[in-house]
């Protein structure tokens, strides 16, 4: 009886230590994960590309969802005028994070630089669905309509995102 | 007989000196929506673009110099004009105890082009004082600069003194003058200027509002208003917080508290362009024209080229379907500040109310363009 409630003591403490290990492990993969995301932001300000690049494939080998990681990988496709590969990046990041905003309207962006206006609407729609009042959104979306040849809805779309961000102080 | 004659022949020189003086005689112009003649200048520091030596407003003004700050940008022609007559002034005074520092305000971000482009035009235009360019704009903020070019010169202490918006032939007279009596090298009498002493806020008051400012420029405006009432509770007579406070309420669209605070700014000083001129978009607001027109006639008799007068003016004149005058003052408004979107804003609205909607379209793109630039 008492051995089997010495194994019990000693399991439940193995259990406990482990979980304190994984708490720690937890703690410092966080902290890796922000550095690695403020040195890649800080190295791409510096147009440091392929510096601010491996901080981001060091993030997403810890992180893989991680939206931010998408966003500045698309954006340093984007400085490298490699608008075929930021697409790519940015799909698969708004895949693995379709709520993020910021992702969707870059990927928007490229679509309208491809000419791809339906895609793009079709990305800004998602975004208007949950912020309807979201400047930007409305700006691109107001130029996917311009595109479209829909100039009443054009207007409308740019003043109000006009409007919007005037009002945010922007 | 000959003598009564020969005092009114005197009288009517003096009256004719003094007429022309009240039309001609230009007074100090007000660049800054939150600073003030008499106000400290607030702590600069950042790096030298061509050299990468720290450039420091405290340390210039710890060697007893006076400072020249102009606020420029390489889309601003005015601008260009402007460093150009510095870099000459600087050469007509090359021992003398004042120091210019060049801000660019190119923009709330800058890219890697655009960088360069500013490098360039500093090395070409041999500029001998230091450029620092101003990222995200937050100098630009603190000041509340409205034009571009604007320009700032502070005596000794690090005190404003002068404050010119825009750059004309008389500006750059007005700055040689300043130079000169700051410098003690001219008497104020001797010159074609009226430089305002302005009020010397107590340090307590000054600070409070400087935390004001910061929050209200971070939209956080009831504590804005709380430190901004600190401000005013350590010094009444500082007209500057209550300008403050009059833009807080109307941000928060109580219009009766805004009016009331920007008249007590004026009170104060009747030559309060910023406080004028929120008077104006008040009166505006609560679709009293005729009175937003006084008061922002009254902001622009003072300071021709404060830009959020114009634009209000615009707007009044839009309202009362005068869309030629409305299109003119906007039309300068975007001269002043070709980074502005608001002017293009509300050029928007006047060609949509006239059904150009080409035009209106366009208006529209360039401001958010500016607002939401390409990455």
């Amino acid at each position: 009886m008492l051995k089997k409630l010495l194994v019990i003591i000693l399991l439940f403490s193995c259990a406990v230590q482990a979980q304190e290990m994984t708490k720690e492990e937890k703690r410092a993969k966080r902290k890796n994960v922000r550095l690695y995301l403020k040195k890649s932001i800080a190295y791409f300000n510096n147009h440091q590309l392929d510096s601010a690049s491996l901080y981001i494939d060091s993030l997403l080998t810890l992180a893989p969802k991680n939206p931010d990681a998408y966003y500045y990988l698309g954006l340093i496709h984007i400085e490298n005028a490699d608008t075929t590969l930021a697409d790519s990046v940015l799909s698969q990041g708004s895949d693995v994070a379709p709520l993020s905003t910021r992702i969707k309207i870059l990927l928007s962006r490229i679509k309208i630089e491809q000419k791809d206006f339906e895609a793009s609407a079709e990305l800004l729609d998602a975004i208007l669905r949950i912020k309807p009042r979201e400047p930007e959104t409305l700006y691109l979306r107001g130029i996917t309509y311009l595109h479209m040849n829909d100039t009443t809805k054009a207007i409308e779309y740019l003043k109000h995102g006009l409007e919007r961000a005037l009002v945010k102080g922007k | 007989m000959r003598t009564i004659f020969y005092i009114i022949q005197q009288s009517k020189s003096f009256f004719l000196i003094l007429l022309i003086a009240v039309l001609f005689v230009p007074s100090a112009t007000a660049a800054f929506k939150y600073l003030h003649e008499g106000m400290k200048l607030p702590t600069i520091e950042s790096i030298d673009i061509r050299t990468g030596e720290t450039v420091s407003s405290e340390s210039v003004l710890k060697d007893n110099n006076m400072i020249i700050i102009v606020f420029w940008s390489t889309w601003s022609r005015r601008s260009l004009e402007e460093l150009k007559a510095l870099k000459e002034i600087c050469l007509m005074y090359p021992n003398d105890r004042f120091k210019i520092i060049a801000v660019n305000v190119e923009g709330q971000k800058i890219s890697p082009v655009t960088k360069d482009t500013i490098l360039r035009l500093s090395e070409e235009m041999e500029l001998p004082f230091p450029v620092i360019i101003d990222h995200n704009l937050e100098i630009f903020y603190q000041f509340g600069v409205i034009a571009v070019p604007s320009t700032a010169i502070t005596d000794t202490t690090g005190v404003i003194r002068f404050g010119p918006a825009g750059f004309s032939l008389t500006t750059h007279d007005l700055i040689i003058d300043s130079i000169d009596v700051l410098l003690g090298k001219k008497e104020l009498a001797d010159t074609t200027m009226i430089m305002k002493k302005g009020y010397i806020p107590k340090i307590k008051a000054s600070r409070y509002y400087n935390l004001a400012l910061n929050l209200n420029n971070k939209r956080m405006y009831e504590r804005a208003l709380s430190n901004v009432a600190i401000a005013v509770e350590n010094d009444s007579l500082f007209p500057v917080p209550y300008s403050l406070m009059g833009e807080i309420y109307k941000a928060l669209q109580e219009n009766e508290k805004a009016l009331a605070n920007y008249k007590k700014a004026v009170e104060l000083d009747s030559t309060f362009v910023a406080a004028w001129s929120g008077i104006g978009e008040v009166y505006y607001a609560n679709k009293q024209i005729d009175s937003a027109m006084t008061a922002t006639n009254r902001a622009l008799s003072l300071d021709e080229f404060f830009t959020p007068a114009l634009l209000n003016l615009a707007l009044c004149y839009s309202a009362l379907g005068d869309s030629g005058n409305a299109l003119a003052n906007l039309k300068i408004a975007q001269e002043l500040n070709q980074r502005d979107p608001k002017p293009y804003f509300y050029l928007g609205q006047i060609y949509l109310e006239s059904s150009d909607t080409v035009d209106a379209l366009q208006s529209y793109m360039t401001a958010l363009e500016i607002l939401f630039p390409a990455p």
